[in-house]
Order: C-alpha cells, then structure tokens, then sequence
C-alpha cells in the first residue's frame, strides 16, 4: 500500500500533466482554426485554376504537353508530409507507414522511388531507415507554410519531371475531413491526369460555368496559356497538400489532447480515493490506539 | 467595371472599381479597358497599374492569369504584392543577390538559370513597384 505521502506527490504529478494537455488543446484549436481560415482562403484561387485548366486542356492535344505526358513510371518521387512536432496521436505514424509500405510493396511499380520529405517527424523516421533513399528535405515549409515555399517546391519537381530525371511524383499526407477525422491520402502529382471526376460541388460549379458558352479569346494562345497554367497549378496543390496536413496535424493533436485530459481526470479521481480512504485508514488506526491505550490506563 | 484579384493568401483586391487595368502580359504589357472582350490571358511577372476613380495603385505581380468576361475582370496571382506593403531595402538585396548568384551559373540556359532569372526579374519587380529605383 503506498503512503499517504507517496499518492500526494503522484496526484500532483497528475494534476500538472493535465494542466499541460489542457493547455496544449486549447492551442491546438486555436492553431487548427487559423489553420482552417488558410485553408479557405486558398480554395477559390486553387479552383480556379484548376477550373480554367480543364476548360483549356480540352481543345488542345495533350501529347503537346510535357508535364501531361504519362510515361512508364520508372523514376518516381513520393513527397510525404508529416509534422515538426509530436504529441499528436497517430498522425506521423499513420503517414510514415503508409509511405514505407508504399516503398517496400513496390506499390506503383516503380524501379526506383525516392523521397522528399517536409516535416522533422518524417526525417527522423527515414533517418533510421537508410534502406530508403531521401532525396530532399524541405524543413522550413511546415514552420513557416508560405506559398512561395510551396511553389518552390513545385518548380523542383517540375523541372525534374520535365528534365526525364522523375516519370512521376506523388503525394502521401493527411487530408483534413474534419475536426475529428484525418485521412492518409496518396495523390498523383505529377503528370497531370485528368482528375477524379465527380467530387461533388465544384463539378456543380463547373457545369454552371460551362452553361454560359461563352468564347473566350486566349492570349497569347491556348497553348500557351496551358503552359502557364500548368505549373501554378502543381503549386498550388503543394500548397494546398501543406495546409491540409497543418489542419490535420492540429485536428490530430486536439483530439489526442483531448483524451490524455479526460485520461488524467480519471487517474486523478482514481488517486484522490485512494488517498482519501489512506487517510482514513491511518485516522481510523490513530483513534483505536488512543482508545485501547485510556482502557489500559483504566484498568 | 469592377476588378478582383485573389492569390493563394485570399483575395487581394475585391471588387473594387477600375477605368483601366494595366497587367504583365506573356508578351508584354497589355491594357485592359471597359467593353473589352471575353478572354483569358496568362500573367508573366511584372508590375500591375490600376487606374482608379481614387487614383492610381500599383502592385507587384508574378504568375498567373487574368479574365476578362463583360464588366468583370478577374486576376489569379501567385504573388500580388501592392507597392507599400513592399520592403524596398529587402527586394533590393534580393536583387543584388539574384545578380551574384546568376553570374556563377552555367550553361546559361536550363533550369536552374531560368528559376534564378525568374527571381530576379520578381525582385526587380518588387523595387520597381515600391519606387525605390
């Protein structure tokens, strides 16, 4: 049986421990919300693009284009996103297994995958797997989610693509679905390929606007305008992929806060039973000595 | 007519009323006035002109494209930065920088020149802009 004096100073251990996962949920949410408002800022400008992408790429041929161009998947590239910081259940994990599982199951066939990876938990990981090639870090993005950092990333892989040094770069991170639920998602990146039809609101979007029939002129051309469209759009699902991952990351880590709070409340009334019965316990023995003691006095 | 310009950081410019709007055109500068007719046009890098019933602003601009569909003009930049939010002692370093660091690549085409050439026409913008030639 611990002592009275042992309970106390483990309930006070407890009790500053919940202090801190309290503490780290409510910064959580606050973060995952900022994190959030990024995200919607980003939205219009991402579809957009991607709106006026597809309008374009219909009246050209596609062979014309290198960043559409599929090729045999000889030479791929798998940017995986984690976090910088843990404390946020399975989130790291979930994603650092998925892209190991996609080296090790050879999954899209390739002959030679490499890694770039944004994220310190990431690193690390990879770190104590040098079976795995790292080709890139990018630490700065998470710190500090900027578009620019984003694209420069982008215009990377891009040129690698164009070059003939990568068939096809993918993208593992956590998709944020919602406060409560992450998903590991692996995405193509490049080539561009038309995408998922059907995700719903934007295809509703998209009709509208197609309804309108109107002509527009493109300058210089079509072509080119494709040419420079493509690019700002690879951007800005980096971009976009970096920003959901935040989210996710906050959403990860105010849940898992969450229940370490609800764990140490538990523990706490646990303790504070214990320790309360100890106490009477000692009370109780206390009493009965100073009773047996006058009746031996007495006698 | 009205002009909108949104980035990835959100909308920059909102419905705000233009005379004319003068963009970084691929090939040029390229004017926009009121009645012009519906097109697309891609952005290269370069400084954007409003001419506004206030007056006149100027923004940094680089990549993307503009719409232009009745009396509504659209923007989408990457980069839109408007000439005092810009740090003048900063984009001149930049450029400075840009400069050193294209003298020291070869070949003088491929990537990595074109990436660097790009940059530095962005910062050149940027001084450009704030008016600190």
């Amino acid at each position: 049986m611990a002592t009275l004096k042992q309970i106390r100073r483990r309930l006070a251990s407890v009790k500053s421990t919940q202090k801190i996962t309290r503490a780290m949920k409510l910064v959580a949410a606050a973060k995952l919300r900022r994190a959030q408002e990024n995200m919607m800022r980003a939205r219009p400008y991402a579809r957009r693009i991607r709106d006026v992408i597809r309008d374009v790429a219909e009246h050209v041929d596609r062979e014309a284009h290198p960043m559409l161009q599929v090729r045999p998947e000889k030479k791929a590239l798998l940017v995986v996103i984690t976090s910088d910081r843990g404390l946020c259940g399975a989130f790291n994990s979930n994603i650092n297994r998925r892209a190991e599982r996609y080296l090790k199951g050879g999954e899209g066939g390739h002959e030679e995958v490499g890694l770039a990876l944004l994220g310190r938990k990431g690193r690390d990981y990879f770190r104590r797997r040098p079976q795995y090639t790292v080709r890139k870090e990018y630490m700065e993005v998470l710190s500090d989610p900027t578009s620019e950092r984003a694209a420069a990333i982008g215009r990377e892989v891009v040129a690698e693509f164009i070059d003939g040094g990568l068939d096809a770069v993918y993208l593992v991170y956590n998709e944020f679905k919602s406060a409560i639920s992450q998903r590991v998602t692996v995405e193509r990146l490049l080539p561009i390929v038309r995408d998922r039809d059907g995700d719903g609101d934007t295809d509703a979007a998209d009709a509208a606007q197609a309804a309108d029939g109107i002509e527009f002129a493109y300058e210089p051309g079509r072509g080119q305008v494709l040419e420079a469209m493509l690019p700002l759009y690879v951007n800005v699902r980096v971009y976009f992929a970096v920003l959901e991952s935040l989210a996710a990351e906050m959403a990860a880590r105010m849940t898992a806060m969450e229940s370490a709070t609800k764990n140490a409340g538990e523990m706490i009334s646990r303790l504070t039973l214990q320790y309360n019965k100890a106490r009477q316990a000692t009370i109780t023995k206390e009493m009965l000595e100073i009773v047996t003691g006058a009746e031996a006095l007495k006698g | 007519m009205k002009l909108d310009v949104v980035t990835p950081q959100g909308a920059k410019v909102k419905d705000v009323e233009v005379r004319e709007v003068t963009l970084p055109g691929l090939l040029g500068e390229m004017g926009v006035l009121p009645g012009h007719e519906a097109m697309i046009a891609a952005l290269g890098i370069g400084p954007m002109v409003l001419e506004t019933p206030a007056g006149r602003e100027t923004f940094a601009l680089a990549s993307g494209f503009v719409e232009v569909l009745g009396d509504r003009v659209s923007v989408l930049a990457e980069t839109c930065e408007r000439s005092d939010e810009i740090d003048v002692t900063r984009a001149k370093a930049k450029v400075d920088e840009d400069v050193r660091r294209l003298h020291d690549v070869h070949p003088v085409e491929g990537e990595a020149y074109n990436v660097l050439a790009a940059s530095l026409k962005k910062a050149e913008t940027r001084v450009r802009v704030a008016g600190g030639k």
